[in-house]
């Protein structure tokens, strides 16, 4: 039998099916194409016609042959319009113009027919041409108006179609054997050669190949059947692979079981139904203390070192036994062979056999000893975290809060779950600089510790400042665990810390800035107007009088006093400007821009008539005045103490000139002030050194030229400067405060001389003594005299003190009580300077003093001043009148004297009778005179 | 071909004419913005238009208001010499009026009665050119025994022949649009126009007549190229050795009048002086030109009042059958100037010389 092989079929039926296909084809398209042609003339023929008849293309067009044959797609031949009068009127051979067309010799009769109506093509198969004829139809009548004929050609239609035709023949024959024989290779390739390379493979498989594969390099039918073989022979290769791997791994893994319960981390054990130990691993034998696992094998519980928990344990095995139920994780304590004591996790099952009988348990224990340890400080450090003051917040090492405590809840008013997973930045103001968080994040990376202060925000909104503290927690391989954040609120803290600062820098009861303030801002102030070119001026205001005002009226009304002064100075300057209370009544303004002088000098005065406009105190209207120095800069001074120095000067100056006023600083002034400072200085010095003298002047009964007294006289001879005169360094003592310690010096010399004379057996011989308004104001001056009178054995008779009228009234309640307390002293006490101030003759009555000392300015021409002469009649008069004597100061002559004696002085004190003189030439001079006597004037005292 | 010739010469005041070409479209407001743009952006010297006479009024005025000399080579509305007249515009073709005058004087002069039929088209511009048209039936002894009325689009033309078939009439006077004429005539025997005469204005571009073939009845026009005038030949010759190969191989009335318009506006430049548009307005008002010079039977000279060219008018009419181009239009008659004169044109009111502004490009 013939065998015909597959690839052959295969090709003898492509062949077949080809040439079937093909030959059916060609006839198809060849006569398709033949149809569309001659459907695509009579449309184009169709649509020129249409187009003529909406006039859309003008009826000339007919005789354009190029137009026609563009748009009929075809040689053009001829073409005709014929009107309804029957004559050519458009014509493409213009000669049949004008003519009939039946005349014409290619009129065909059916051009005039109905049929033409509706158009006719007349083929012309001998020409090989295409009439078309077209009758346009119009009025009601139906007669047509045009009659449009167009012939074209179609032998080059023809022509083509032939050609179509051979050339397709051709291409199939061709395109049919090409074909095939692709068919034939491809098939070649794609089956017959793959089948063989499958078999091929097969065959090795079945002599033990299994690792021989086909290849498989494509997608269809025939590679899934490779695929499946190939997948089939690997099954196969795998299943005798895992057979013999099987047998290796049980032996493995029996191994592996050994292992594991020699190395793991809990003790294991089994017993059998009489709770024997039937095995363990080695950790148990050795805490049971048997050498090996072997030596435990048939041993009870009884026979172990842990017997003391022997009943509980054998309780509970039997009830395993019995129940079938398994014990988990029991704590319980155990003391092992080498005596230590763990606290142990047990668990305890039932073994069963194939059957499901329980035949014994297996045991495992763990030593939680440690673990219960740190549960225990876990437990404690949670409380401690629980109920710390401070708030407490633990983050991840994605900064996701962990947990926060009650405290943080109290203090910020987020709970634990509104807060759990967030970022602390939650919290975050937004007032912080992002360079703190830089900052903090920098030194958090280094040092694993920060703290600082911020300002974060409350759950209500409200923002406080806290001082919050953060350390990263590391494990001990340095891995970071945890961020734990504590903070507290230190709002308090930083108000009491403000409030303190705004003491340090202000004056608590006006709220100026204060003198430690000041030179603060003064010296900012000078280097920005020196930075500017500016001018600046400093104005030292000194409140005229206040003391007076402070001492009568009282302190809170002097207080009060300051706070309006304060709040005038404040509104009468600019805000760059500085106002300040330098202490007690002086107040300084820094005016931080001026012009020149004479604007600093209209703003002074502006202020000067602010400060003294009337101030209403409670109900009380009250007058002060005010004394301003002004400095400038740079004129006077670039240094805050060198212009505030000046701005002093200026104002002690204005206040010498009447107060009231205001004066700038000069080169005059400074020169006076410099030589006033150094007196001063030299002063203390003095007066700290007790180089002082005393000199004293007589004062002698009018009536019998006895000396009754002495009028103590401060002197001071310097070194260099010679001689310096009272009314020179007196004035300096008051202002600067040294006429205190002057005042207290003058009085222990005096006494102390007092204390000589009277010890020398001069008696009756009172010692006067001045004393200041600032001595006067001493709340402790009736002790000092006190104390020097005893200090010296003294009378209080033996001293005289005298003030002068105007201080006795400037505060005369005042003067009243501190006089009656000397006097109880038994001091005598006298007004010195009478009528030269004003004195309130009903306070002067009242005063316990028991003399007046006329002023020298009214002896010195009560001869020839009439005026005088009656002042000083009426003043003896008045004392007379009050039970006081007089002593009249400054008599130099005879005549002086005989009518102060005539008038009723009772005595008199001056050069007629003794220069002021050191104690020394007095007590000399004294003694002569008891040595020797001799008449007036030369005074001396009774021996 | 004027232009050329100058050029050739060496220019006008010896500067080249350069000729830019727009299309002003049928759209008057269209035109007027040409104008303007030629006049703002290419700064024009003259213009110089074949156009329909709604355009050539709209930008004519434009024109004016510049002081741009505007010359009408073609519109034969008679208002463009009466009321749309102005100074700077001057119109260098015949009108319909001085057309119509010519044709009825010709058609009832030659018959024996004169019985007229108005056949109008039912258009306000149907009706208005038949009342122009009935003042010179009168004037001629016509009178007028009936009106037959076609749709403005004529689908029945066999419908409204029959009723002119109706009435028996000598002359038939056409005043119907070019398409439906097409419609008629082809749907009339010549036979008819040989007893009847049909009169239908002024054909402009007979050369370029979308039917052919259709007998046509009398009109009226300027000048023909197979004219026995002096020059004519001359100038055909010209015209077919440059332009023979297009479409328009011969050269028809419009050509004429362009080429003859455009001359005597170069030729008034030349003889101002300057280009100055007062000097040149002056001249083109004493325009006067030779029966030789204009290639027609009579001279012709240009009306300063209406600035309107008073020409030589022909009596023409188809020939269906020629054997020879030159035969295809015959002329019957040749008019004077002045026997057909618009007497209308003698009220036109020009704007003044000192109204118009100066314009020297």
């Amino acid at each position: 039998m013939l065998r015909i092989g597959l690839i052959p079929r295969i090709t003898l039926l492509v062949v077949l099916v080809e040439i079937i296909s093909f030959g059916a084809l060609a006839w198809y398209y060849t006569d398709q194409l033949s149809q569309a042609a001659d459907q695509r003339l009579r449309h184009g023929m169709k649509q020129v016609v249409r187009m003529i008849n909406s006039e859309e293309l003008p009826i000339s067009a007919v005789a354009r042959e190029g137009l026609m044959s563009d748009l009929l797609g075809a040689a053009y031949v001829d073409g005709l319009v014929i009107g309804g009068n029957g004559r050519v009127i458009v014509a493409h051979q213009h000669q049949h113009l004008g003519h009939l067309a039946s005349n014409l010799e290619t009129y065909d009769n059916r051009w005039s027919s109905p049929a033409a109506l509706q158009g006719l093509l007349l083929a012309q198969k001998d020409k090989d041409q295409m009439v078309w004829v077209q009758a346009l139809k119009q009025g009601a009548d139906g007669n047509s108006l045009y009659t449009v004929v167009l012939t074209i050609s179609t032998a080059a239609m023809h022509a083509e179609k032939e050609a179509l035709l051979h050339r397709g023949m051709i291409v199939s024959i061709f395109f049919m054997v090409f074909s095939s024989v692709c068919i034939v290779w491809i098939a070649q390739s794609l089956i017959a050669r793959r089948v063989k390379a499958s078999l091929d493979v097969l065959y090795r498989v079945t002599h033990g190949e299994l690792d021989a594969r086909i290849e498989v390099l494509s997608n269809d039918e025939l590679a899934h059947l490779q695929h499946g073989i190939n997948t089939m022979t690997e099954k196969l290769a795998t299943l005798l692979e895992q057979q013999g791997q099987n047998a290796a791994k049980q032996e493995e893994q029996k191994e592996l079981l050994q292992s594991v319960l020699e190395h793991a981390p809990f003790r294991v054990f089994w017993k059998d139904e009489q709770l024997r130990y039937q095995g363990c691993n080695r950790q148990f034998a050795a805490d049971a203390g048997c050498i090996d696992c072997g030596a435990l094998v048939g041993r009870q519980e009884s026979e172990l070192i842990w017997r003391n928990t022997l009943n509980h344990n054998l309780i509970r095995d039997e009830d395993l036994l019995v129940s079938g139920m398994a014990l988990l994780e029991q704590e319980t304590e155990l003391t092992l062979a080498d005596g230590r004591h763990i606290v142990a996790s047990v668990s305890k099952v039932p073994l069963r056999d194939a059957h499901q009988q329980v035949v014994g348990l297996l045991g495992i224990y763990s030593d939680i000893t440690a673990r219960k340890q740190a549960e225990n400080e876990l437990r404690l450090y949670a409380s401690i975290f629980s109920h710390s003051h401070e708030a407490q917040v633990i983050c991840d090492p994605a900064r996701h809060i962990l947990a926060v405590n009650s405290a943080f809840t109290r203090l910020t008013g987020y709970t634990m779950e509104e807060v759990r997973g967030k970022n602390p930045g939650i919290l975050s103001s937004g007032q912080n600089p992002p360079e703190l968080y830089r900052a903090m994040w920098s030194e958090l990376t280094q040092t694993d510790h920060w703290q600082g202060e911020i300002i974060d925000q409350r759950k209500d909104g409200s923002t406080y400042p806290k001082w919050l503290s953060i350390s990263v927690v590391r494990d001990p391989h340095g891995n970071l665990t945890h961020y734990v954040g504590s903070f507290t609120d230190i709002s308090e803290r930083k108000k009491a810390a403000s409030h303190i600062a705004y003491l340090a820098h202000h004056d608590t009861l006006t709220g100026l800035q204060n003198r430690y303030s000041l030179l603060n801002k003064l010296e900012q102030a000078l280097a920005t107007a020196n930075r500017a070119g500016r001018m600046l001026a400093v104005m030292f205001i000194d409140l005229d009088r206040f003391k007076t005002i402070n001492d009568t009226l009282g302190h809170a009304c002097g207080d009060s006093l300051l706070q309006q002064v304060a709040s005038r100075l404040c509104g009468s300057v600019g805000n760059s400007d500085i106002v300040a209370r330098f202490g007690g009544d002086e107040f300084v303004v820094v005016l931080s821009d001026v012009e020149d002088a004479p604007a600093t000098s209209r703003t002074a005065i502006k202020l000067l008539e602010t400060l003294r406009t009337p101030y209403l105190i409670g109900s009380q209207e009250l007058h002060s005045t005010p004394s301003i120095g002004i400095a400038l800069f740079p004129a006077d001074g670039d240094t805050p103490d060198v212009l505030m120095k000046n701005a002093d000067a200026a104002t002690h100056y204005a206040k010498r000139e009447g107060r009231n006023n205001v004066q700038f600083f000069t080169a005059a002034l400074n020169e006076f002030t410099t030589e006033r400072l150094e007196l001063e200085r030299e002063l203390r010095l003095t007066i700290d050194n007790g180089l002082l003298q005393l000199h004293y002047q007589p004062q002698v009964c009018a009536r019998t030229g006895k000396i009754e007294g002495v009028e103590a006289l401060v002197r001071w001879t310097h070194p260099t400067l010679g001689s310096i005169s009272p009314v020179k360094f007196i004035p300096i003592a008051e202002e600067s405060g040294l006429i205190l310690p002057l005042g207290s010096w003058v009085l222990d010399a005096a006494c102390k001389q007092a204390a000589i004379w009277k010890k020398d057996g001069i008696e009756d011989l009172t010692v006067a003594v001045n004393l200041s308004a600032h001595q006067l104001r001493q709340h402790d001056l009736v002790e000092q005299v006190q104390t020097v009178l005893c200090r010296y054995a003294l009378d209080g008779c033996d001293l005289e003190l005298e003030i002068t009228e105007s201080v006795a009234m400037a505060d005369p309640q005042h003067a009243i009580e501190q006089l009656q307390a000397l006097r109880n002293l038994g001091v005598h006490l006298s007004i010195d300077d009478f009528g030269t101030g004003y004195s309130s003759l009903a306070y002067l009555k009242i005063l316990p003093i028991q003399t007046l000392k006329l002023d020298r300015a009214f002896v010195r021409d009560i001869e020839t001043n009439t005026n005088d002469a009656a002042i000083s009649t009426a003043t003896v008069a008045l004392a007379h009148s009050l039970g006081l004597q007089v002593v009249a100061e400054g008599v130099e002559t005879e005549a002086q004297r005989s009518f102060l004696t005539t008038n009723g002085c009772d005595r008199l004190q001056g050069y007629l009778f003794s220069r002021p003189e050191p104690a020394e030439v007095l007590t000399q001079r004294w003694k002569q005179a008891r040595d020797n006597p001799s008449p007036s004037p030369s005074p001396s005292p009774s021996p | 071909m004027a232009i050329d010739e100058f050029n050739t010469r060496g220019g006008v005041l010896g500067r080249e004419i350069v000729l830019v070409s727009q299309d002003p479209t049928l759209d008057n407001q269209r035109a007027a913005q040409v104008a303007q743009g030629l006049i703002r952006d290419n700064r024009v010297a003259f213009m110089v238009g074949a156009v329909a006479s709604g355009v050539a009024a709209s930008m004519s005025a434009v024109c004016q208001q510049h002081g741009v000399i505007f010359i009408n080579t073609n519109s034969s509305a008679p208002s463009e010499s009466v009321e749309n007249a102005h100074r700077t515009k001057f119109v260098f073709d015949a009108n319909g009026a001085n057309f119509n005058q010519a044709l009825l004087r010709y058609a009832l002069n030659n018959r024996a009665s004169r019985r007229v039929l108005l056949l109008i088209e039912n258009n306000p511009a149907g009706h208005s050119n038949a009342a122009a048209i009935r003042p010179y039936i009168t004037r001629y002894g016509g009178q007028v025994v009936g009106e037959v009325l076609t749709p403005e689009n004529l689908t029945d033309p066999l419908a409204t022949l029959k009723q002119v078939a109706a009435v028996q009439a000598d002359v038939v006077a056409v005043v119907v649009s070019g398409g439906n004429q097409i419609k008629l005539f082809s749907q009339i025997n010549p036979e008819v126009f040989e007893r009847q005469l049909w009169l239908i204005g002024e054909v402009d571009w007979e050369e370029l007549y979308p039917a052919p073939g259709t007998a046509r009845p009398l009109f009226g026009t300027t000048w023909a190229w197979n004219l026995k005038t002096p020059g004519t030949a001359e100038f055909v010759a010209r015209y077919r050795k440059r332009y023979g190969h297009t479409k328009l191989d011969y050269p028809g009335d419009v050509t004429h009048a362009a080429y003859l318009a455009t001359k005597a506006l170069l030729q008034a430049v030349i003889r101002a002086g300057t280009t100055d548009n007062h000097a040149v307005i002056a001249q083109l008002e004493q325009y006067q030109a030779s029966a030789q010079e204009r290639m027609q039977h009579h001279a012709a000279k240009m009306d300063p009042r209406s600035h309107h060219v008073q020409q030589t008018i022909y009596i023409a009419r188809w020939n269906p059958r020629i054997s020879a181009p030159e035969q295809r239009m015959e002329i019957v008659a040749v008019v004077p100037p002045e026997e057909v004169e618009y007497e209308q044109e003698r009220q036109t009111k020009l704007e003044l010389l000192v109204q118009t502004p100066r314009y020297q490009p």
